[in-house]
């Protein structure tokens, strides 16, 4: 009897996230897997369809453009971070006076809502009166109108994402650092190496396991993005923003096809699976 | 191969001074070893000598080139770190060429040296893996043979025995030794331990409380101790360090007693002022001999074998415990009786001050 209770105790102990978990997280998934097989309105469903939903998705020029959408984010947003967060966490794992602070501050806007931090970004980057523009015209360069070009609108979602998050992973990277010892960095001085190329040799490669790390979470990131691209371009100029959770937002909650939304949401996650997947893979095996 | 000349070097964290000012000469191609208990500074100061910690006060000269402000890149010297340090994501080929790699030292030309190296460290079959496929003594070699392919005028050993079992140990310290023989190079090492002092070092440094408390070869520490902490940490087992009443003394020598020792004479020249005072005697365990009829007598309360000697640990009616080595083979046993001896030429008396008198 003791042993019976003994071997149950681990799984009381994980029960309330277990329960959590299947409530809040497990249950939505295989409920937007199922309701994905179905055309599903506004009312419920209306009837199973298999893989119809998926079907016509994929016959949709929007869903392909929202798709190379996605991935061109991906593409600005990813790189983007990795150099950022790794270059800032590298500067600030210096034992300097005062660097508490700046470590602060750039972990502050992860506190900040997606919501809030981009109405104040869209005033920062309103042609006329944003403070961005302002700062352009003092340095008696041209006003760009951010928000409106089909080009520099993914950008500016980009930079916003990174504000968001880029304290986060710098955090990560910031732990990985502690973990190289000092002393490889003195054996490497000893041996001639200048601090650029203990950056090259010792930090990259040791480091790369967080990076890895730092790279997965900032795709799925990238596939994930939403609440910038709805309250800065509702996906314009011209669908120019117009990533996969948007045109997700917009079946499910504009054309109230919920089937199609749903089919959506498990067409991200099985990318955002099997990237993760392939870089895992990848890089294990180096 | 250079010679090293440190002059007045201090060393301060904050309002801590952990270097008290040390003159000190390394003559090219000298095994020096600083010893001494932890935190006594001397990984300090042999970071200072490598340049990984800067010189808060006094000059250092490599050479004849003062290299307080030196980068330790441009110091000319190589260091053996306590943890190894090895690049874990290099593989042992890799980590010893990276010196020369930096340099800019052409790929065929860097291979033929590291091969050079792994076969004067007999370690050729261990380029390939990396750090994480060696055990502790293999990284030892390879940490080694990373410090001497540069041919630096200068080794530094901080504390490279400590993470290896005992056997290993001994083994190694045959090694360096003869690594040191082969190369002809200046080389520092840094331990606690003495008995890799004793074994090793053309010359000794003593270090305590960032002071040197002596320099010498190592049997002039150990049969001229300059002072109480010098006389307690060179030697095992330690001396014995008693405290005895100088009754009479002039320049032959000095007539000693105390509660657990019977009157006797050393023939140490006392300065007739500390007649009647206190003084420390210090007798080697290796000197002390079982005698029918010594000036130490008391009961045996412990007793160590290591084979070809045994540690006695005599206990005096007065409450002093005395140690002595004695030949393996003499039959002695718990609480026996016995008297002890020692020869008076070999005694040590130190002042009140703890110097030698």
């Amino acid at each position: 009897m003791s042993q019976l209770r003994a071997r149950l105790f681990p799984y009381l102990l994980v029960g309330p996230y277990l329960a959590v978990f299947a409530v809040f997280i497990g249950y939505p998934i295989v409920r937007a897997i199922y309701i994905s097989f179905h055309d599903w309105g506004i009312f419920g469903p209306n009837g199973f369809v298999g893989l119809g939903n998926y079907a016509s998705l994929f016959a949709d020029a929007r869903f392909w453009s929202s798709l190379l959408t996605t991935t061109q984010f991906a593409l600005i947003f990813v790189p983007m971070i990795m150099v950022v967060s790794v270059v800032l966490a590298v500067l600030l794992h210096r034992t300097l006076p005062g660097i508490g602070l700046f470590r602060t501050a750039f972990f502050l806007p992860l506190v900040v809502n997606v919501a809030v931090a981009s109405i104040a970004f869209k005033w920062l980057f309103e042609p006329q009166a944003g403070t961005i523009n302002q700062v352009l015209r003092l340095l008696r360069l041209p006003d760009q109108t951010w928000l409106a070009e089909p080009g520099w609108a993914l950008i500016a979602i980009a930079l916003i994402a990174l504000w968001g998050s880029v304290g986060f992973m710098v955090i990560i990277l910031l732990a990985g650092l502690e973990n190289i010892p000092d002393d490889l960095y003195e054996a490497a001085e000893l041996d001639g190496s200048t601090p650029i190329q203990n950056f090259f040799f010792i930090t990259l490669p040791l480091l790369k396991p967080i990076m890895l790390i730092v790279m997965v979470l900032s795709l799925i990131q990238a596939f994930q993005v939403f609440g910038e691209v709805l309250i800065m371009t509702q996906g314009g100029p011209f669908g120019s923003t117009e990533v996969l959770t948007m045109l997700l937002y917009e079946e499910g909650f504009r054309n109230f096809a919920i089937g199609r939304a749903a089919a959506i949401g498990v067409i991200i996650t099985i990318i955002i699976a099997a990237l993760s997947l392939v870089q895992f893979r990848f890089f294990r095996q180096r | 191969m250079a010679g090293l000349q440190l002059s007045g070097i201090h060393k301060n964290y904050g309002p801590v001074e952990v270097i008290k000012g040390i003159d000190l000469a390394i003559e090219p191609g000298e095994f020096v070893v600083f010893v001494g208990p932890s935190g006594c500074g001397k990984s300090t100061l042999l970071r200072m000598i490598a340049g990984l910690e800067e010189i808060t006060g006094g000059t250092l000269r490599i050479g004849e080139r003062v290299c307080n402000k030196v980068a330790a890149r441009d110091r000319g010297v190589a260091m053996v770190f306590q943890s190894y340090a090895l690049y874990p994501h290099m593989t042992a080929e890799e980590n010893v060429g990276f010196g020369l790699r930096l340099a800019g030292v052409p790929k065929a030309e860097r291979a033929r040296r590291v091969r050079e190296v792994a076969r004067v460290l007999q370690m050729e079959h261990l380029l390939e893996r990396k750090p994480g496929q060696l055990s502790g003594g293999q990284r030892q070699r390879v940490a080694i043979g990373r410090a001497i392919i540069r041919k630096p005028d200068v080794f530094l050993f901080d504390e490279p025995l400590s993470n290896l079992d005992a056997a290993l140990r001994v083994d190694m310290r045959m090694e360096l030794s003869r690594l040191h023989a082969d190369l002809g190079a200046t080389m520092i090492y840094v331990t606690h331990d003495q008995v890799e002092a004793m074994t090793m070092a053309d010359k000794i440094v003593v270090l305590d409380q960032g002071r040197v408390q002596q320099v010498g070869t190592p049997m002039e520490l150990y049969n001229m101790p300059a002072n109480l902490f010098v006389a307690g940490f060179i030697g095992a087992p330690k001396m014995n360090l008693l405290r005895v009443r100088i009754d009479a003394a002039d320049r032959a020598g000095a007539a000693i007693s105390a509660p657990f020792l019977r009157a006797t004479e050393v023939r140490t020249s006392v300065p007739s002022a500390l007649v009647g005072q206190e003084v420390t005697l210090g007798i080697r365990p290796h000197t002390l001999e079982l005698r029918a009829s010594g000036p130490i007598s008391g009961s045996i309360r412990l007793v160590e074998r290591l084979g070809d000697t045994s540690i006695i640990e005599v206990a005096t009616q007065a409450g002093q415990s005395v140690f002595a080595a004695i030949d393996g083979d003499i039959d002695v046993e718990l609480n026996q009786v016995v008297s002890l001896g020692f020869d008076p030429a070999k005694a040590h008396l130190f002042g009140p001050e703890g110097t030698r008198l």
